[in-house]
């Protein structure tokens, strides 16, 4: 199962994450306030994972533990980390809602594993999450389909970011 | 592995072209596309699986070596004579913290009253040196050590 984790309520420095390229600007998102569109079908599901304090520390063992070994400093969930960072000094950022921590990650979990945490990026990665999720009916088909322009069938095979 | 591609121009100047986009790179795309141009360069050199899977800092510290082969080819023996000093250092170095630091993390695991954020600080350390950048930073030193091996033979055959 993928779940939303918000770090934060979203802003207009997150409308770089809702730029559309060219064959999905007639279906997706334009702007801050129909990126959250694309966020829907996994609300509705309620699979987004507001961070509250209570949560964070268990964010924080989550990032250590996903920690791919062909990266450094936490790359796949922080943004442009210093070098050498220690979780301690994660945790701190976590709480400060700091520059280096993304407004959205998706994390991965399977039968009650994580397997899997990212940071969204861009637009791309949260239709590409949305597009798994909504094939593998883990969010409301039909409402992702009118987000994300048609969705090849149920028995064809799709391959995802994650 | 070919030695005589290795030490050849081509290959230096591609590695040289590609070190350079990576140090212009002005965007994001644009270093992830350089990146991704050195590791097919270096997945083509060379046979080893998990070449290509090295941390990007690794990998270029990787290149600007075998990149040093080629311009340093009127002395190459003192060059692998660096090469190899500055590989043992770091090879030393890497056996010296790695230990240390598996050593904290066993004691703190024994530690009841230990902060858990403190602890996550600690088996992070430690995995740093066992499976994350450190360790691959230390099999990329071994890997290396084991090419200048084979550059320093070639070498003093063709000197004979």
């Amino acid at each position: 199962m993928i779940y939303l984790i918000r770090l934060r309520p979203f802003t207009i420095k997150d409308v770089a994450i809702a730029r559309l390229s060219r064959p999905f600007e007639q279906t997706v998102a334009k702007d801050a306030k129909q990126y959250r569109n694309l966020i829907r079908p996994f609300e509705q599901g309620n699979l987004v994972i507001d961070l509250d304090e209570d949560k964070e520390f268990w964010f924080l063992e989550q990032i250590v533990k996903t920690h791919p070994e062909h990266m450094r400093d936490f790359e796949h969930v922080l943004i442009e980390p210093k070098s050498g960072i220690l979780p301690s000094e994660v945790y701190q950022s976590i709480k400060r809602r700091d520059e280096t921590i993304p407004t959205l990650c998706a994390i991965t979990i399977i039968n009650g594993k994580v397997r899997n945490l990212q940071r969204i990026d861009d637009h791309r990665h949260l239709f590409k999450v949305l597009y798994h999720a909504a094939n593998r009916g883990w969010v409301d088909r039909d409402m992702s389909r009118k987000l994300l322009g048609a969705l090849p069938d149920e028995s064809q095979k799709v391959g995802g970011a994650l | 592995m070919n030695i005589k591609k290795l030490l050849s121009k081509p290959v230096y100047n591609r590695l040289t072209k590609t070190l350079l986009s990576i140090e212009m790179a002005k965007t994001p795309s644009a270093l992830n596309h350089a990146y991704d141009t050195l590791r097919e360069q270096l997945t083509s050199l060379f046979s080893l699986r998990y070449i290509g899977q090295y941390p990007n800092q690794v990998m270029v510290d990787f290149a600007e070596i075998i990149q040093g082969l080629y311009s340093e080819k009127d002395d190459l023996e003192g060059y692998l004579y660096h090469i190899r000093n500055y590989l043992y250092r770091g090879v030393r170095q890497y056996d010296k913290l790695s230990q240390q630091l598996i050593r904290q993390s066993q004691l703190a695991r024994k530690q009841t009253n230990i902060d858990p954020i403190e602890r996550l600080d600690i088996d992070y350390q430690a995995w740093t040196y066992t499976h994350g950048y450190y360790r691959q930073q230390y099999e990329m030193y071994r890997y290396l050590l084991n090419i200048s091996e084979q550059v320093l033979q070639y070498s003093r055959a063709r000197g004979q």
